[in-house]
């Protein structure tokens, strides 16, 4: 993978994100349903289902109505609606990846604005924007799903080239295995939020000049390279908050963010949601069990550990789908407290 | 006031821009109207974009703990952007040179080969008119031995041989040797076969006496050799007919929904016996929701069924296995 393949899917899968694409997924219950392969007596165990993925299109009033159409016997009722959420779904979903989209072309613009010797010819903005105007919500989907998959492949190859000398900077400064993965993560999750800004212009063949735009400084290395110091800072904050924890004297911040392409206010941003997401998971460790059990769960729970739904939560530490969403909201608050009182 | 759990889902939906323009429209309506809830609002933001935030570094996490990838190995088809570098600095591009012209030259290799092969059925089908003509000397001997013309059909023709004809025919050393052979004396008496017609699918059902017919009409109905023999070959592989029976259809996945050089959409439908080729949004719109059955009509056309509705199709593309 090059580098240009490995920056444009880092910078759309950071732009476009996780958007929910259904997938005829309405559209198949409703079928299901008509052709008797869904039993009447299961059909309400697809309202969480739907909800998941529906869910933003409906009011809570709306919400319960489907909830109560489900349990009634009126099938020609239930698949009409169903056929309904899949009509107004599709231009739903086209709407979103077509924002998104747009943002993406943007930053191509940008840096074609800047760099006279780039010309962006993305394929993939390509096929959306014909989607766009053709209103095909199969093709659309199609290139939602082959991005994501890129962005996740571009992931893994970045992975792969710093590994190495990520994990024995961590080791050689009393770190561990799961502290090198932990500081990859975070490190990453900074660096895709500098996707946007940090352009770059070749030199020779193989090498590339890594250039943010909002300061003078100039950062001339790969993106590899690029990467890697970012993981070396926060491993170097990792630190300091560990020995701000043993009650040492916390000394002041390095200027080295600046030097990586952030504006202070970008930094004084970036320290702070870090600063809560550090009281938060200690906030989390502290809070009681049934709360700490749907706080994981809802948010950290699942395959790829991005969350679970209510009822996915409801039957893993066995409660009703009901005391979930009535709970989760108390928990919440539970948990803001305590990061208050973390503050005091 | 309580938050409620839609709420937190409408607060993250709103933070992500993933609600509906309407629901959008409200949400910001109820955040001026509503300074209940837009206290809680500011109070729980900054902690659900942080518990996103954590959300998003344990995803990332177990991408590269596991390395999990269910996906195709799609990297070939991204299309790079496109960038302004010296020629020189693409040595690819001369190792890609280098191979097309190895590939030409084994191409032309190949080519040459083919013709030689068509060359060597050629003569192999001379040598079986020989043995034909042969034939027909060896059974017709009687007759010709009483001044009759003779006739004598063959899977690659009609021959007619008569007494002229036998004038200078001769037998090739094999069949003279031949200790097999019954008729040593025909065999010695033919010396060459120069003037044997042949006639490709000359059967003549009108005509009552196609033996007169065709006596008469020799010289007008002859042939090279070369193309009554190589002729019905091409023929028969190319009108090989197609099994008739049903066939399961199934989709390539793969190639639904993409789009072809013209822009519309390309489906194919991949049977037992041919693949069908179809151009048609519609009617890939109809398959793609229904199941489909296919069952062939006639040598030509294909009648589709899918749901309640059924489409009769020709068949543009075959594959003969």
């Amino acid at each position: 993978m090059t580098e240009e393949i490995l920056y444009t899917s880092l910078l759309k899968g950071a732009i476009i994100g996780d958007l929910p694409y259904a997938n005829y997924t309405a559209y198949g219950y409703a079928k299901q349903i008509k052709n008797g392969q869904l039993l009447v007596q299961n059909i309400p165990t697809i309202y969480n289902k739907l909800i998941l993925i529906y869910g933003n299109l409906l009011e809570k009033e709306e919400e319960d109505d489907l909830e109560v159409l489900l349990q009634s016997p009126e099938k020609q009722r239930i698949i009409d609606y169903l056929l309904y959420l899949e009509e107004i779904y599709s231009p739903y979903f086209l709407r979103l990846i077509s924002n998104r989209c747009h943002e993406v072309q943007l930053v191509y613009d940008n840096i074609a604005s800047r760099i006279k010797s780039w010309h962006f010819e993305d394929k993939e903005i390509k096929d959306l924007k014909t989607a766009e105007s053709n209103g095909d919500f199969d093709l659309a989907g199609n290139v939602y799903k082959k991005m994501e998959a890129n962005n996740n492949l571009a992931i893994i190859e970045l992975h792969k080239k710093t590994e190495h000398p990520v994990y024995q900077y961590v080791i050689s400064r009393n770190g561990t295995k799961e502290d090198s993965d932990a500081t990859w993560s975070v490190a990453f999750s900074a660096f895709s939020k500098r996707l946007k800004i940090i352009p770059y212009k070749p030199i020779i063949v193989g090498f590339y000049e890594w250039r943010p735009v909002d300061t003078d400084k100039e950062k001339k290395a790969t993106i590899f390279t690029y990467f890697i110091e970012i993981c070396h800072h926060k491993w170097i904050d990792e630190i300091r908050r560990r020995t701000r924890i043993d009650g040492r004297e916390l000394k002041g911040l390095s200027d080295y963010d600046q030097s990586l392409g952030g504006c202070i206010d970008e930094i004084n941003d970036f320290y702070e949601l870090e600063d809560l997401k550090f009281r938060l998971k200690r906030a989390i460790e502290k809070l009681g069990g049934t709360c700490k059990k749907i706080i994981n769960s809802k948010y950290f729970g699942g395959k790829f550990g991005d969350g679970q739904t209510s009822k996915e939560t409801a039957k893993e530490i066995d409660r009703t789908v009901g005391t979930i969403d009535n709970k989760h909201p108390k928990c919440l608050e539970e948990l803001r407290t305590l990061m208050t009182l973390q503050i005091q | 006031m309580m938050i409620t759990d839609k709420d937190i889902r409408d607060i993250q939906a709103y933070n992500k821009g993933l609600l509906p323009p309407h629901r959008e429209e409200r949400f910001k309506e109820r955040l001026l109207t509503e300074p209940d809830f837009k206290s809680k609002f500011d109070e729980l933001n900054p902690m659900l974009n942080a518990l996103e935030e954590i959300n998003f570094e344990n995803k990332i996490r177990e991408i590269i703990t596991k390395k999990v990838i269910d996906y195709e190995p799609v990297m070939q088809e991204m299309i790079a952007p496109q960038k302004v570098v010296p020629i020189y600095k693409h040595m690819w591009l001369y190792v890609a040179a280098a191979c097309v012209l190895i590939l030409v030259v084994i191409g032309i290799d190949y080519n040459k080969n083919q013709k030689l092969r068509e060359e060597l059925l050629v003569i192999q089908n001379k040598e079986k008119a020989r043995q034909d003509s042969l034939k027909v000397v060896y059974a017709q001997e009687e007759k010709l031995k009483a001044g009759k013309d003779s006739f004598y059909y063959s899977g690659h023709g009609k021959f007619i041989v008569n007494n002229d004809s036998l004038k200078n025919l001769k037998a090739p050393d094999n069949q003279l040797n031949n200790p097999k052979n019954k008729n040593e004396i025909v065999k010695k008496s033919i010396p060459e076969i120069k003037n044997i017609d042949i006639k490709d699918n000359l059967e003549d059902e009108e005509n009552e006496n196609p033996e007169v017919s065709s006596l008469n009409g020799q010289n007008q109905f002859s042939r090279t050799i070369d193309i009554v023999f190589i002729d019905p070959f091409f023929k028969t592989r190319k009108y090989n007919t197609i099994e008739k029976a049903k066939v399961n259809v199934r989709f390539s996945k793969n190639n639904l929904g993409t789009n072809n050089q013209t822009g519309s959409v390309v489906f194919i439908l991949q049977t037992n016996t041919f693949n069908l080729t179809i151009f048609d949004k519609e009617v890939f719109n109809l398959l793609r929701k229904n199941d489909i059955s296919a069952t062939q009509k006639t040598e030509e056309s294909f009648l589709l069924e899918f749901g309640s509705k059924q489409l009769e199709m020709n068949i543009k593309t075959r594959v003969i296995k």
